[in-house]
């Protein structure tokens, strides 16, 4: 006890691996006697309703003490022992120059290391369309996919350990019938995953009001897992503000929200989107009311955002900020002069955050890739086969994907008719993937017992006559194995530009001067300089990573060079 | 005799503390973790964990101590670019602790590449470059990439090095979408846009228009310069040219999913091949009156909606509340009422009162199981009946809404 009047309780400080944490509380850091107001209310409240599963101590002795006492630059520095040289250099001093620092502290740690959790938050957003990633360049190089978070949600749970995921949203990122159905695909997935709470990215809402209800409201018995404090779809009461959970004798409180500066596009009239900050202190209000000790916020919006709401409503434990990119962090970063930390997501659910709640210490966080060791999961793997089959089933038109006139008004001939003529680059043309880039759909290396080529994501890379990054075939483009068989493989038109007009003069170079036909030919001409950039729209970052190095093109180019007739 | 005591327990977990930080780490860090996608230069061949590791703890136990400092901080903003375009920052890292700091470069984004560290260590006082680049393709205006540093800094184990700004197309939309959910067929729609040039030359719009003719023959577009006033508008600060769109479509589209393209195709002095700018307009058409709000309802590609109820138990019954909504020109005056329920012998509806939300008029409607109803079989499909709800207003200009009510009532355990 005399260890612990020592020092204050320094809640960062016990973010550190396990033998640190001896270390620590062998030179005094242990939990101390002052708490901020908001936890004095999140505590006096839970013990003003009381809950019966509950068997941890009040909330109020695991949260920070106040703000003023607990600046990060101090708390850093007792985040793991350091040699006395470190501690006489003052505090502030790390600060200098540098006030947009985050300051995280110590190596990370790794959830496989916990004992006993009371709970542990699974926190996830942005998945961005990526319902699996792409593979195009080999699923062991690319992170993400709600097929792994299932293994990992398991592997979690094979521990005996009571799970809470959580998603702050944002499945899709583009619009149309497709999106609809991926939608709903990956809902229905998270569901399957037990989700407790889900939220809205600015994306998602892009569907409309009808749509996100058909799997977004709560219809009594049936809970959907979503939940909003400022998103309303057509009514106030369809979406929850919050949900209340208690597990491993925690009442954890977890509401979403939607930074309205993220929405970009016109969307239904019938979606309302509240102000940020009233409609979170309401909710905040209502969470301590019903005596949530733990208060998570799963926030569709920017770091910056997250850090803002940190400050101007105090009282949240966890800010997950999914309108982000990159990689986030190993720490949860404290909020300057708050109790509160942010933790962002990253984009496209390459990675999670696992929190871990303990019953008798503070929480933890690690920080978890999701990378080609977690396996796929079979029951979201087969939801991704009907996903497909709904495609499939739906076919384009279905999908509403109409094929669009090509800018340059002209029409598609196919691969082989270009080789009648131009035999060696054929032939090369033949020896490249491009050649196989649709059978590579029906017949996937990995995850081989899907086929993708009903997917218009997936086609518009894999055939010829699409535009790659519109998603839709252009007139005389690929439509199916049947009806366009002569648009199978990435054939020379997706980058010379459609053939017919050429090819007519050149069937009848007696109907054209030889200054027109000269002039017909540059049409389809793709001088080396302009063909990268052609490359680039399928070889995109997603897609084709390696693409994007350093004399990459260069390579690439050396496989499939060619030029003139023959 | 105590100072012993006390200072083997100092001695064990110091120890303790430097494996335990060792193995943590090293059992962290998970496999194709250590350079994100993209594989990055190191002076010294690929960085090894333990390396930084092994340093941060020499580091800890050394005398003085390693401090890493950014010139001007972590953060770059380029303020704004053109999509697709390159660019380039050097970000300046300086020791301006007491020990050697050893800096490793982690994780990166895949949008960004992380040049040489041109020195693995620093002496205090010292300073090197790293070297951020990246391409600007993202589909989005905001654009945020980051590349982490590892050091010895007791203080900051990770430091993230951030490039962030706007990305512009040379021509680009606001918005560039209309996502309009649900649109009463009688309703004309109003769309606007404004296009900016980020160019320093001078843009013409030469053509703007619908890929669909037929879509196109309905509607009326009017686009007109806009002068640019940064100091009003400094969100477009950088744009040299914009103008304003108005956009006017007919009434009277047909019921379905609504999905067209708008084509800009444009030139400039200098370029006249530019890629058309796409601007896409999405939405449902249905008739005035539509149903949501229930995860049981569906609509068809069509625009039909279906309640499916399921098999229910029809002592236990069941009850389910969904929402009309009412959009359109008559949205105001008409009075809704419910209409036919069929079969009455099994099911039953009410209307609730009705709010306002936007343009839409949305009215509760609860529907349940008799309590007394015999058993029946509604399920539709193979020539089989369902049940149907109609909702009617008192204008012969709005459809009547007929909804198909899609169940079984079953005998049940203990019926």
């Amino acid at each position: 006890m005399v260890i612990h009047s020592r020092r204050r309780f320094d809640f960062l400080s016990r973010w550190s691996v396990p033998l640190t944490l001896t270390l620590i509380l062998v030179v005094g850091c242990g939990p101390g006697d002052k708490r901020d107001a908001a936890s004095d209310a999140a505590s006096d409240a839970a013990a003003q309703v009381p809950s019966p599963e509950t068997t941890t101590p009040p909330r109020g002795a695991e949260v920070p003490p106040p703000a003023a006492e607990h600046d990060e630059a101090d708390s850093a520095q007792e985040a793991i022992p350091i040699p006395a040289a470190a501690a006489a250099v003052p505090p502030a001093e790390s600060q200098v120059g540098q006030a947009d620092l985050p300051v995280p502290s110590g190596p990370p740690e790794h959830w496989r290391d916990w004992e006993s959790p009371a709970a542990v938050l699974v926190v996830s957003g942005q998945q961005y369309g990526y319902i699996e990633p792409c593979g195009c360049t080999g699923l062991e190089n690319q992170k993400g996919g709600l097929m792994r978070r299932g293994t990992l949600l398991k592997e979690l749970r094979e521990r005996g350990w009571e799970v809470v995921p959580l998603d702050a949203g944002n499945q899709i990122r583009r619009t149309g019938r497709q999106q609809g159905i991926k939608f709903q695909t990956a809902i229905k997935g998270l569901q399957q995953l037990d989700y407790e709470t889900i939220g809205f990215g600015a994306d998602d809402l892009r569907l409309g009001a009808s749509e996100l209800l058909s799997v977004a409201a709560d219809d009594g018995e049936n809970s959907s897992g979503f939940a909003s404090a400022n998103v309303e779809l057509l009514a106030p009461d369809l979406i929850p503000r919050f949900r209340q959970l208690n597990r491993g004798g925690l009442q954890i409180g977890v509401t979403t929200a939607l930074d309205p500066t993220t929405v970009l596009t016109q969307i239904d009239e019938a979606i309302v989107i509240g102000d940020l900050q009233s409609t979170l202190a309401e909710t905040l209000a209502k969470m301590q009311q019903g005596g949530c000790t733990w208060k998570i916020l799963l926030l569709f919006g920017s770091e910056e955002a997250a850090k803002k709401i940190a400050r101007e409503v105090p009282g949240f434990d966890f800010i997950i900020a999914a309108a982000t990119v990159g990689e986030p962090l190993y720490q949860a970063e404290l909020v300057p002069g708050t109790s509160t930390r942010v933790i962002k997501t990253g984009d496209k659910g390459m990675y999670v955050g696992v929190i871990g709640l303990f019953p008798d210490g503070p929480p933890r966080y690690s920080r978890q890739p999701m990378d080609a060791q977690f396996e796929d999961a079979p029951e979201i793997l087969k939801l991704m086969a009907e996903y497909q089959d709904q495609l499939r089933v739906l076919g384009l038109d279905g999908l509403q994907v109409q094929p669009l006139a090509h800018p340059s008004g002209g029409q598609f001939v196919g691969t082989a008719k270009c080789g009648e003529c131009h035999t060696t680059a054929h032939a090369i043309w033949e020896g490249t993937p491009h050649a196989e880039a649709t059978e590579d759909l029906v017949h996937p290396g990995e995850r081989s017992e899907i086929a993708r080529h009903f997917d218009p994501e997936c086609l518009s890379c894999h055939v010829t006559g699409w535009n790659p990054q519109g998603y839709y075939p252009y007139t005389s483009g690929y439509l199916s194995l049947e009806l366009t068989a002569a648009m199978t493989g990435n054939g020379c038109e997706n980058c010379h530009g459609p053939g017919k007009e050429h090819v007519d003069a050149e069937e009848s170079p007696e109907q054209w001067t030889a200054a027109q036909l000269q002039e017909i030919r540059e049409r389809v001409t793709l001088p080396l300089e302009k063909a990268r950039e052609r490359c680039l729209e399928c070889h995109d970052l997603d897609n084709s990573p390696d693409f994007h190095q350093e004399g990459a093109f260069e390579r690439y180019w050396a496989e499939v060079e060619h030029s003139g007739v023959d | 005799m105590k100072s012993s005591v006390l200072l083997l327990l100092l001695v064990a977990a110091a120890g303790g503390a430097i494996l335990g930080g060792f193995f943590s780490y090293q059992s962290y860090i998970e496999p194709g973790e250590r350079f994100g996608v993209l594989e990055l230069k190191q002076p010294e061949g690929p960085a090894r964990v333990e390396s930084i590791v092994s340093a941060y703890n020499t580091g800890k136990q050394a005398q003085g101590v390693p401090k890493i400092e950014v010139d001007g901080g972590n953060t770059f903003n380029f303020g704004t670019m053109l999509r697709n375009a390159s660019g380039k920052h050097q970000f300046v890292v300086r020791n301006v602790g007491t020990a050697d700091l050893v800096l490793q470069v982690g994780g990166t984004t895949c949008k960004c590449t992380v040049g040489t560290l041109s020195e693995g260590k620093l002496a205090p006082g010292k300073s090197t470059t790293v070297d951020l680049a990246w391409d600007a393709k993202t589909e989005t205006r905001t654009f945020s990439q980051s590349a982490t540093l590892r050091t010895n800094d007791p203080s900051k184990f990770e430091l993230p090095l951030i490039v962030e700004g706007d990305v512009v197309d040379l021509l680009a939309a606001e918005p560039a979408e209309w996502n309009l959910g649900e649109i009463a067929t009688a309703a004309p729609l109003e769309l606007t846009t404004r296009l900016y040039n980020y160019s320093t030359e001078t843009v013409t719009i030469e053509k703007l228009s619908w890929t669909s003719e037929s879509f196109g023959a309905g509607s009326e577009i009017v686009i007109e310069p806009l002068p640019l006033d940064p100091q009003a508008d400094p969100a477009h600060a950088s744009a040299s040219q914009a103008f304003d769109v108005k956009i006017k479509v007919a009434g009277g589209l047909p019921q379905g999913v609504l999905s067209q393209t708008l084509r800009a195709r444009y030139k400039t002095p200098t370029k006249d091949d530019f890629s058309p700018l796409e601007m896409k307009l999405t939405g449902l058409v249905v008739g005035d009156l539509s149903v949501m709000g229930n995860s049981k309802l569906t609509t068809d590609e069509y625009g039909n909606q279906l309640l499916k109820l399921g098999e229910i138990d029809r002592a236990a019954g069941t009850e389910e509340t969904f929402y009309v909504s009412f959009r359109g020109p008559f949205r105001d005056q008409a009075q809704i009422t419910l209409g036919a329920v069929t079969p009455s012998e099994g099911i039953e509806a009410e209307l609730g009162e009705p709010s306002i939300r936007g343009a839409v008029k949305y009215i509760p409607v609860i529907i349940r199981t008799k309590k007394d109803a015999p058993p029946m079989d509604r399920l539709g499909g193979a020539g089989r009946e369902t049940g149907m709800l109609t909702i009617q207003s008192d204008r012969d200009e709005v459809a009547p809404l007929q909804l198909r009510v899609v169940f079984k009532l079953t005998q049940g355990r203990g019926s």
